[in-house]
């Protein structure tokens, strides 16, 4: 309950767009989501994206929609401290977020800062498609993982080492265990949320280019040394039957490695299965860290399993932060008016070429030389843009800001950026359009005349 | 090439189109980018065992690529190029293509995946 119970301790808080830009018609309410929650938990609710940042319903909600610290779960189950979202995205300008606080009532925010302002039977009238996603935390991931299994057999069959897999158990399918939630909502029973499958001879060849260039750096190791103890000293604590106040320490640790690889150039999803990897590895007697075996961590990042594992970490994280662009995921890539190095146009520049105030010679854009250096291809930009402008043109509405940035930010992302520096530097260049003088898009791009 | 117009045309087609898309190209093969086209051939680097098993996974990603930066130096106005339809009605491809002609070729369900015989794909089929 402590999501619900933070959000009815905000009220009366204020959430003003913290860009300054001039109010399009609605309140903040992601913004107001995204303060509240990050109140409650201490975490970001877009990973990798400071809370001050989260301003789109609809990015919210395909954030969440893949972010496994949240399931979805069906509107008439909603309870307190879920989140509900109307997105932007679908429903044109009307997108919407709140959070539920019991007796089916919504805290959100409003022109007068965030209140207990409506109820969920009203939402769902006046907002049709809606979408309900509660916070299940850390534990959500391992329910289904050895380490989390109650009926942990030490002598259940492994695969044979020099094999795919080698090492593992045989059967992987766990009972559960009786968690306890790090994020504190009432429990349900979530399919088995393993995480995304990931073609790992793509993976190991990333991984090996960056271990031939780069050399871990003492340093970085330490840092992760230090990340990773806490990691390891609440999975021993844990036991089979971890306190809540366990569990919270592990989810804490977790974030903060996890938070690390993010930092120094991994995706949320590749910064997830090195860690959960590594969990994975300690919790298998006999794989791991421990020399002579062949582990999971072993396997995964392509080192024997006696590597010491901050070593394995670094030379990951050096390799990728060789890569100058992936240094700081929260800020906007380098942006150039198209006149000095050409490039791509963030936004789209017809959305705005009937705009007096707009030149698309003065307009932001990626210029060339950094769409190279983050392997960011014009195509495939063009191609997600017009994908997305033309299934909005297809709603029959007008295109507003808040629309063209959760398009452009999903262009983005779809093209190889990195879903925090996707939003930024979105939010930059739509920026310097309203400094510039443009009020609002004027066409929608590939909707036809 | 007796006057001077082709060679000017020549030169804007190979800097704009041909030397754009080798660039292009180059940067799908960044170990480090994520570009849909750079994961698909990085893959097929890994699974393919043979030259032709992985041309074929290339090959039409560099031509969808060409065509892609042709109809965008059309639509940027570099190549200024007029066609003359069956009913031989000319257009101007920029004016009337509203400078949106790369999109249309690019996009989810864009022009191979409408008129090509040819293998294809699709790499926005998850968007929106």
């Amino acid at each position: 309950m402590e999501i619900a119970q933070t959000a009815l301790q905000s009220i009366g808080m204020s959430s003003k767009d913290p860009w300054g830009r001039p109010p399009i018609h609605l309140p903040e309410y992601a913004l107001a989501v995204s303060l509240i929650f990050t109140k409650a938990t201490n975490q970001t609710i877009i990973l990798n994206t400071p809370p001050e940042h989260v301003l789109s319903t609809s990015i919210l909600w395909s954030s969440l929609a893949h972010d496994k610290r949240f399931e979805q779960v069906p509107m008439n189950e909603a309870a307190p401290g879920d989140i509900i979202i109307g997105s932007g995205w679908q429903q044109g300008a009307d997108g919407y977020a709140g959070i539920i606080v019991g007796h089916g009532r919504i805290v959100s925010n409003s022109s007068g800062g965030v209140q207990d302002n409506s109820s969920l039977s009203e939402i769902q009238r006046s907002h049709p498609a809606m979408a309900a996603f509660r916070y299940v935390g850390f534990w959500n991931y391992y329910r289904s993982k050895p380490f989390a299994n109650t009926g942990f057999d030490p002598n259940e069959p492994r695969l044979p080492a020099g094999q795919p897999g080698g090492g593992q158990w045989t059967k992987m399918e766990m009972a559960p265990s009786t968690a306890i939630l790090s994020g504190g909502n009432r429990w349900t029973d979530p399919a088995a949320a393993a995480p995304a499958k990931v073609d790992d001879r793509n993976k190991q060849a990333q991984r090996d280019n960056s271990q031939q260039t780069t050399k871990p750096a003492v340093t970085e190791a330490e840092e992760l040394k230090t990340l990773w103890a806490p990691v390891v000293d609440s999975i021993n604590a844990e036991a089979q039957h971890p306190t809540r106040a366990q569990l919270e320490r592990f989810g804490k640790a977790f974030d903060a490695l996890q938070k690390y690889l993010v930092d120094h150039g991994m995706t949320p999803e590749e910064a997830f299965e090195a860690v959960y990897g590594a969990v994975h590895s300690l919790t298998q007697p006999g794989s791991g860290p421990n020399p002579g075996s062949e582990g999971v961590l072993g396997t995964y990042l392509g080192k024997s399993a006696g590597a010491d594992i901050a070593q394995i970490f670094a030379t990951v994280i050096i390799g990728r932060s060789s890569t100058p662009d992936k240094s700081s995921n929260s800020q906007p890539t380098a942006l150039k008016p198209y006149s000095e190095d050409g490039g791509h146009h963030i936004p789209a520049k017809k959305a705005f070429e009937d705009d007096p105030a707009y030149n698309p010679n003065d307009a932001l854009a990626i210029p060339n030389a950094e769409l190279e250096s983050l392997g960011l291809r014009h195509s495939k930009i063009t191609g997600a843009q017009k994908t997305l402008y033309s299934a909005y043109a297809k709603q029959g509405k007008p295109l507003t800001w808040d629309a063209v940035e959760s398009i452009e930010t999903r262009a983005l992302i779809k093209s190889g950026l990195d879903p925090g520096r996707a939003a930024a530097t979105v939010r930059e260049t739509i920026k310097a359009l309203i400094a510039s003088g443009v009020k609002v898009p004027t066409r929608i791009p590939w909707g036809g005349k | 090439m007796s006057n001077s117009e082709i060679p000017e045309f020549a030169k804007l087609l190979v800097e704009r189109v041909r030397d754009v898309s080798i660039r292009s190209c180059d940067q799908a093969l960044n170990p480090n980018s994520n570009d849909p086209v750079a994961k698909r051939w990085r893959q097929a680097a890994q699974v393919q065992n043979d030259l032709k098993g992985i041309a074929r996974v290339l090959i039409p990603d560099v031509v969808d690529d060409v065509i892609f930066n042709l109809l965008d130096a059309i639509d940027d106005g570099h190549l200024k190029l007029t066609f003359t339809a069956s009913s031989g009605k000319q257009i101007d491809l920029k004016k009337d293509g509203l400078g949106e002609l790369a999109g249309w070729y690019m996009g989810s369900g864009g022009w191979p995946a409408m008129y090509s015989k040819e293998r294809s794909t699709d790499d926005f089929s998850d968007l929106p």
